[in-house]
């Protein structure tokens, strides 16, 4: 029973998080795991269940807001359907181990990218409105 | 190059199940400069249509507790909503700083503690 509650709030959070665009799934899986509702490969695969739904519900709110760039989302859904399908034929066959050490350097370059070229972005803006005034 | 970031990412998501949404948003915004929010719902509209194959990979490892699926799923179509809604009104410097230290906290997890 108490994990049930914990992952009702673990799935509450985590789900908001992903309807944002911000990495929720992430969120899901450490929790999950973390608090040992799931193990590693079960909680990638509730949370890729989960993020279906919350993906599905997200998009029919941004597209009632006008919140969404539709041109690239037309660009992109073919391509990424059959990355998708590369991905699940590969992940049967490739080496885990390789790719994995692979995959962890990507994502810290990406997370600091992401936070460096923001705080970059911060800056620059208090310049203008410094500016302005 | 966007159809090779978008194959790119859905082979990302094929074969870890996360984070793969961040190499698109990372593209777009800081790349192409594009304006945040609707690169995120763009995001969060593609990583769903590419789950949906991803689980197709994965359900030969899992045996799903449908009762598990279904509280998660009702919980999912909720914060869904939310996490739309309140998209909206978070800056565009706070999403993405947020954005850059949840996936370095996974990926640090991931190293340290084992797992996939």
């Amino acid at each position: 029973m108490e994990n049930w509650i914990l992952l009702v709030v673990i799935a509450l959070f985590s789900g908001t998080i992903a309807g944002m665009g911000i990495g929720g799934g992430s969120i899901f899986i450490l929790l999950t795991t973390i608090f040992s509702i799931f193990e590693h490969k079960e909680a990638q695969s509730y949370n890729l269940i989960m993020f279906v739904i919350v993906g599905i519900f997200a998009t029919i709110s941004n597209f009632k807001n006008k919140n969404i760039d539709k041109n690239l989302l037309k660009k992109l859904i073919i391509p990424v359907v059959l990355g998708s399908i590369i991905g699940i034929i590969l992940v049967k066959r490739i080496d885990e181990k390789i790719l994995k050490y692979i995959f962890y350097g990507f994502m810290l370059l990406v997370g600091f990218y992401e936070i460096i070229s923001s705080l970059k972005n911060i800056k620059k803006e208090k310049l203008n409105t410094e500016r302005s005034d | 190059m966007i159809y090779l970031i978008g194959i790119l990412c859905g082979l990302l998501n094929g074969l870890f199940a996360s984070g793969a949404g961040q190499v698109l948003v990372v593209y777009l915004i800081f790349c192409m400069k594009k304006e945040t929010h609707l690169v995120r719902a763009v995001s969060v509209a593609v990583l769903a249509t590419s789950s949906i194959f991803a689980i197709i990979g994965y359900s030969s490892f899992v045996d799903f507790d449908i009762k598990k699926v279904i509280v998660l799923s009702v919980i999912a179509a909720i914060s869904g909503f939310v996490g739309a809604k309140l998209m909206k009104k978070i800056p565009a410097n706070v999403l993405n700083i947020t954005s850059g230290v949840l996936i370095i906290l996974l990926t640090g997890y991931k190293m340290f503690f084992g797992g996939n």
